[in-house]
């Protein structure tokens, strides 16, 4: 290993490495390593400030953004725990997953999984109804995200579709994702959003107390089933509602199965009339395509 | 469900595509010579997006803030002053406020 590298290495361990409590650098490591030693190996000393001081610096600033981006990619979240509980959350969460990606994109990425292991993180007073509003709000937290940024693919040519069959696979946007709930969260978020976004939020603490409003006011709402399709139209992102049906049919062509399976799926046990099927199902890839969500 | 049953709705699959995408080709048009209609009403006719129970998650917000696409690229948006009131970017050795 080259000098360079052994260095690179030394410092990027020391400035990933978790913060105390109380944000600020250990003095040893998990493993035992003494950062005080590592850092006078490391870096020189100045005349105001201890080469621990200065590498210190380095680590809380990494973290410091760490914790920035996962809060803003996660505002619903916080406001449904509070900041207490969501400060609490996020940084065990990103302890026990650290950052593996060049891209701060990807923090929330395990968010979900790592919940289900540890659902206390969302413990309340109403507990069931406030975990299961919480991972609600996580699943669309993170379905956003991949919707914004997630790639598009040239549209399915008009000239293909001469050729479908029912063991046809169609291939939809890898934008769109598809979220079921309990909760009207993507009502909330919106609303939540507006919130911090509206120009008469200048008293923050009047704001908190409006985010808790309409926090509360969401989780004293009935669960119901709510489908929902993230995606992207023109460089913003949506949530469309859509049926069981629509949902299941969904669901099946992105997991690759063939149209014919996938509508038997969609339209097993439906409500839907027989004779209302073929309407159905026309009306539903109408708009899909004029969404341009079925590519090449 | 029957063979001939399936057939038919994949038929009508088929030609949903097809008015779908022919409304897209039509709004896309539109989009060109009319900008001003592009989302919505005159590219989807009366069953636009805010008709059809679409929501748009960026309301009041004009920048990127919070849609987590513009760190995709170069992170533009994520924890610029990040460090601000926090002490991180100090070189006075100060804390955290709250350390």
């Amino acid at each position: 290993m080259s000098e360079l590298l052994e260095l690179q290495r030394r410092v990027a361990a020391a400035i990933m490495h978790p913060l105390t409590g109380n944000e600020t650098m250990p003095r040893k490591r998990r493993d035992g390593l003494s950062n005080t030693a590592e850092a006078d190996a490391l870096i020189k000393p100045n005349d105001r400030l201890s080469s621990f001081e200065r590498l210190e610096i380095y680590n809380r600033q990494y973290w410091f953004r760490l914790y920035s981006s996962f809060e803003e990619d996660f505002s619903g979240l916080k406001a449904i725990l509070g900041q207490k509980k969501f400060d609490r959350l996020m940084r065990d969460y990103l302890t026990e997953r650290p950052s593996q990606s060049f891209s701060l994109r990807n923090l929330g990425s395990q968010l979900e999984a790592w919940l289900t292991e540890h659902p206390e993180y969302l413990d309340a007073e109403n507990r069931e109804q406030q975990r299961d509003l919480a991972m609600d709000m996580v699943r669309l937290e993170w379905a956003h995200i991949e919707a914004f940024d997630s790639a598009q693919l040239p549209l399915l040519d008009p000239d293909d579709l001469a050729s479908i069959d029912e063991n046809s696979q169609l291939r939809l946007q890898p934008y769109l994702r598809l979220v079921e709930l309990r909760y009207p969260v993507e009502d909330l978020l919106i609303e939540l959003r507006s919130e911090s976004g509206s120009s008469d939020a200048s008293s923050n603490n009047a704001s908190i107390s409006r985010k808790s409003r309409h926090v509360r006011r969401v989780a004293m709402l009935r669960p119901e089933q709510i489908y929902l399709a993230v995606h992207r139209h023109e460089n913003s992102v949506y949530y469309k509602r859509l049926g069981r049906e629509d949902y299941t049919l969904l669901q099946s062509l992105l997991a690759g199965a063939p149209i014919g399976t996938a509508i038997d799926a969609a339209l097993a046990d439906s409500a839907i009339a027989e004779d209302d099927q073929g309407e159905f199902l026309q009306r539903a890839f109408a708009s899909w395509a004029a969404l341009g969500w079925f590519i090449q | 469900m029957k063979h001939s049953m399936k057939t038919l709705m994949v038929a009508a699959a088929v030609s949903g595509m097809l008015s779908g995408a022919a409304t897209m080709q039509a709004a896309t048009s539109q989009t060109t010579t009319n900008p001003v209609v592009k989302v919505g009403k005159a590219s989807f006719g009366s069953s636009s997006l805010n008709q059809d129970t679409t929501k748009h998650s960026c309301k009041g917000k004009n920048d990127c803030k919070g849609q987590g696409g513009c760190k995709s690229s170069d992170n533009g948006c994520k924890g610029k002053n990040s460090c601000k009131g926090k002490g991180g970017c100090a070189t006075d050795g100060s804390k955290h406020p709250s350390a």
